[in-house]
């Protein structure tokens, strides 16, 4: 990273202790985010003060860079996974009774909000706008929550919000302006065939050399199909070229392996087929 | 964008995903190949992908032209050119995708067994034989083996003709591929072999008597040869292969004469000349290039009354889909309960909020007298709020000829579902679609706001000409994805054979015809598409028991096959709400 943004980092975390309460949360994530660019471009962001949403198809490692932007800022994280249920309950929070008195329990923003913490939303696009219209007020210049019944919950100048969002899937709704201009919008590029080794190299260790050549491979093949509307997203899935590489390097036939973690997530036998051939041609 | 097996392939092997035409020589060259079926065309699929990535595919469309000026026989040239590129292909891709010398072998194995290029009747076909039992040894069969022990005596020509089949491998471009090609039509196939090549490829199964090994050839084999089996599983449409056919064209007479005959037997349209621009312009395109739609609402009821042949028909029609009705009025209240239910059950649980007690969230006053006297006072309820979002419905029915025989019980299921779909008040339309010409005619019995009584009106539904399933699906769906309603259902009632064999005029450069696999490939696509965008679509099989490959291959697992009205009382009631349900 660039000296001066090391350095930028260095003072924020200086400035802005982590309460020990909430310690636990601050965790270094398991992966490392590969993609130099966009982790500088995010952090400088970050640093600003600004809130940032993560735009990208699947597998681009928008979770993976929000996690470790957390890390890197050494902050606790409040994880919130949105779906169409969501409600401002949910995300701020709701009554209930402690010690003899209504209280409010305070959602994972209003946490976020007390302790500096870095919120992540996740696939801000699944839930409702008008759910998440109660997030305004948090994430413009007013930097607050007022919860009806009480106090306003100020928010600690540590605190940001990375939203991350999945684009052109079935159920997935376009961002209302009113909330896409409250985040700076960084696009995800797509993983490159050298990154995506380094990935599941660090995934899986002891995985040999050809087998993740193959893996990248067919993840490359398959997400171009996706990428070109010839395929849907189901099969571009790397949890599961991760799952597959593992029982590769476990002993498993590789064949065996993909049919298993990818292939037969394909439950349209017309996409199935197709699948099916392209992996043929990359494993024996 | 619709593509099949051997499409997927190319696509992806060479690394291109833009859709393009196969060029001329390129063409011709693998015809056979991709006619084949099976894995034989699947596995050429990837030998263009490879040829296009490794040479260019123009690049060897351009030096195959250039021989072809110089007079050499393309008919001879042409298989040598896909030999050497099949083999290049296999052993330059090998390190990136070990699997394809697997796919060689399964291919040359149903070359060998079937022989669908006829290579055991022609001498120069044996040193196709003779190169496949080379590189795949466990392909080899009985009577393969027996042909090639006629080369007894040329062990000379067999090792120079490995070794430039082997020399192709090494070759640097498009030119030096196709200049290996023609060093083995110098070296091998026109000094060795007869050089009237004409006589070579036998239609019977004769030998040639002009090859060169005159007095050596073997007796004609009277076997019976077995008959080409698909061993592979593969796109099971082959069903729709059977119906295959040239199909008709029209001339432009005849379809200059197809609007006026569609107003007459159909009605005028409900669209402005503007909206069909739109309409056609968004959805007419790839395989429905060139086509037209008609959006109609039908004849009016006079045209029932008038004294005329046509009215005979209308009113004989009707009439029999209103007896079917009234023959089967207690089934069918049952059957329009059983929908409904259906509905219901997937809906309710979506719409009623569930209710929990817990320690946080809206505070139940009533509760309060438990503070202090219970442990757990539990004085909260979280109230846990299912996606309230509305539904919309669309029903296509198939009117298609095929169709006619069943047009009474069409009808009734239907209306069944359409009078279901009332009693619940959700908003759905109702349009029948065939084609004529190169009109495809979308007859619209009902809109989505309309009144329960205008369900009644699906029993004029009458079915006559051809099908074109995959431009219906795109026409009802520009309309549908405009609704507001959160969850839209596309249900369509169909036999799953897309089939549109009366074509407008024919030109280069135009689509394919909408018939056999084309057709099939283009409904999955629509189908996948509308999906991709949101709706689901549930199909209601209608057609005979071995054409459900095709309506499984269409719909996947969202199809219902529904034989009678009585069959909603029982597990197709059940059937539709899980498939309900599920989406």
């Amino acid at each position: 990273m660039r000296e001066d943004l090391m350095i930028r980092l260095n003072q924020f975390k200086e400035r802005y202790a982590v309460d020990a309460a909430v310690q636990g949360r601050v965790t270094k994530p398991p992966v490392e985010f590969i993609g130099e660019e966009i982790r500088e471009l995010a952090v400088s962001a970050l640093l600003q003060g600004e809130n940032i949403l993560l735009c990208g198809g699947k597998a681009t490692g928008k979770n993976i860079l929000a996690d470790n932007l957390a890390w890197l800022f050494g902050r606790p994280v409040y994880n919130v996974s949105f779906h169409v249920n969501t409600d401002s309950s949910t995300l701020i929070g709701t009554d209930t009774f402690v010690g003899g008195e209504v209280r409010l329990r305070s959602g994972p923003v209003a946490q976020a909000a007390r302790y500096g913490g870095f919120c992540i939303l996740d696939e801000i696009n699944m839930a409702k706008n008008d759910a998440v219209a109660v997030m305004h007020s948090v994430l413009d210049y007013r930097r607050l929550i007022d919860v009806p019944g009480y106090e306003c919950i100020p928010m600690h100048p540590a605190t940001r919000f990375i939203a991350t969002m999945n684009y052109g899937y079935a159920g997935t709704r376009e961002l209302n302006e009113a909330l896409v201009s409250r985040f700076t919008v960084i696009r995800m590029p797509v993983l490159e065939p050298r990154q995506l080794h380094r990935l599941l190299r660090a995934d899986v260790p002891k995985a040999p050399e050809e087998h993740i050549d193959r893996c990248v491979g067919l993840f490359m093949d398959l997400n171009e199909k996706a990428v070109n509307g010839e395929i849907s997203t189901h099969p571009v899935d790397l949890r599961g070229m991760v799952a597959a590489l593992r029982l590769m390097t476990e002993g498993m036939a590789p064949k065996d392996a993909i049919a298993i973690s990818i292939t037969n997530k394909c439950f349209d036998e017309y996409e199935y087929q197709l699948v099916q051939d392209v992996v043929m041609t990359r494993f024996v | 964008m619709s593509i099949d097996r051997e499409e997927s392939l190319f696509l992806t092997v060479s690394e291109n995903h833009s859709r393009r035409d196969y060029p001329e020589y390129i063409l011709r060259m693998s015809q056979p190949y991709r006619q084949a079926g099976g894995m034989i065309a699947v596995y050429e699929g990837v030998i263009l992908g490879g040829g296009d990535k490794l040479f260019g595919l123009e690049e060897l469309n351009l030096w195959l032209r250039r021989h072809r000026y110089a007079a050499f026989d393309m008919e001879v040239l042409l298989p040598i050119a896909h030999m050497c590129l099949e083999y290049a292909v296999r052993r330059r891709l090998a390190g990136q995708r070990p699997g394809i010398a697997v796919m060689a072998e399964q291919a040359a194995c149903e070359l060998m067994d079937a022989d669908p290029m006829k290579w055991r009747y022609s001498s120069r076909g044996w040193m196709s034989l003779y190169w496949l039992t080379e590189q795949f040894p466990r392909t080899a069969t009985p009577e393969s083996r027996r042909i090639l022990r006629n080369f007894a005596g040329f062990e000379d020509m067999l090792r120079q003709f490995t070794r430039l089949m082997e020399g192709s491998a090494g070759c640097a471009g498009g030119r030096a591929l196709v200049d290996q090609a023609v060093l083995l039509y110098k070296k091998i196939f026109t000094r060795y072999f007869a050089p009237d090549h004409s006589q070579d490829l036998l239609p019977n199964p004769e030998f040639s008597e002009d090859d060169l090994w005159e007095g050596e050839a073997p007796p004609p084999d009277r076997e019976e040869l077995p008959e080409p089996e698909e061993t592979q599983p593969e796109l099971k449409y082959e069903k729709a292969k059977g119906v295959m056919t040239d199909g008709i064209e029209l001339s432009e007479e005849a379809l200059a004469a197809v609007p006026d005959y569609l107003a007459k037997h159909f009605g005028p349209s409900f669209q402005t000349e503007k909206a069909m621009q739109e309409i056609e312009h968004a959805v007419c395109v790839g395989i429905h290039e060139g086509r037209r739609l008609l959006f109609t609402d039908g004849l009016p009821e006079s045209a029932y009354e008038e004294k005329s042949s046509r009215a005979d028909m209308l009113r004989e029609s009707r009439d029999r889909n209103l007896r079917m009705l009234a023959e089967h009025e207690d089934s069918a209240r049952q059957g329009i309960r059983s929908i409904e239910q259906a509905f219901r059950n997937a809906l309710n649980l979506k719409n009623d909020p569930e209710i929990y007690l817990a320690n946080h969230g809206v505070l139940v006053n009533s509760a309060l007298w438990k503070v202090g006297r219970c442990q757990d006072p539990q004085l909260f309820h979280k109230i846990f709020r299912q996606d309230q979002s509305t539904v919309v419905v669309e029903l296509l029915i198939d009117a298609s000829g095929s169709q006619a025989v069943r047009q009474s019980m069409v009808a009734l299921q239907s209306y069944l579902f359409s009078a279901a779909l009332s009693r619940i008040q959700i908003p759905h339309r109702v349009m029948s679609y065939c084609t004529y010409g190169d009109h495809t005619v979308l007859r619209r019995f009902r809109d989505y706001e309309d009144r329960p009584e205008a369900d009644r009106k699906i029993l004029e539904y009458r079915a006559t000409s051809n099908n074109r399933d995959g431009l219906a699906l795109a026409a009802a769906g520009v309309d549908l994805l405009k609704r507001r309603e959160e969850h839209k259902i596309v249900i369509v009632f169909s036999d799953g054979l897309p089939n549109d064999m009366v074509s407008g005029r024919t030109r280069s450069g135009a689509p394919e015809k909408y018939i056999g696999d084309a057709a099939i490939r283009d409904t999955c696509f629509q189908v996948r598409k509308l999906r991709s965008r949101g709706v689901q679509i549930i199909g209601i099989f209608l057609g005979e028991d071995d054409e459900l490959e095709n309506e499984r291959m269409i719909y996947g697992s969202s199809f219902l096959r529904i034989r009678r009205a009585e069959d909603f009382g029982g597990s197709a009631g059940k059937r539709l709400s899980e498939t309900l349900l599920a989406l």
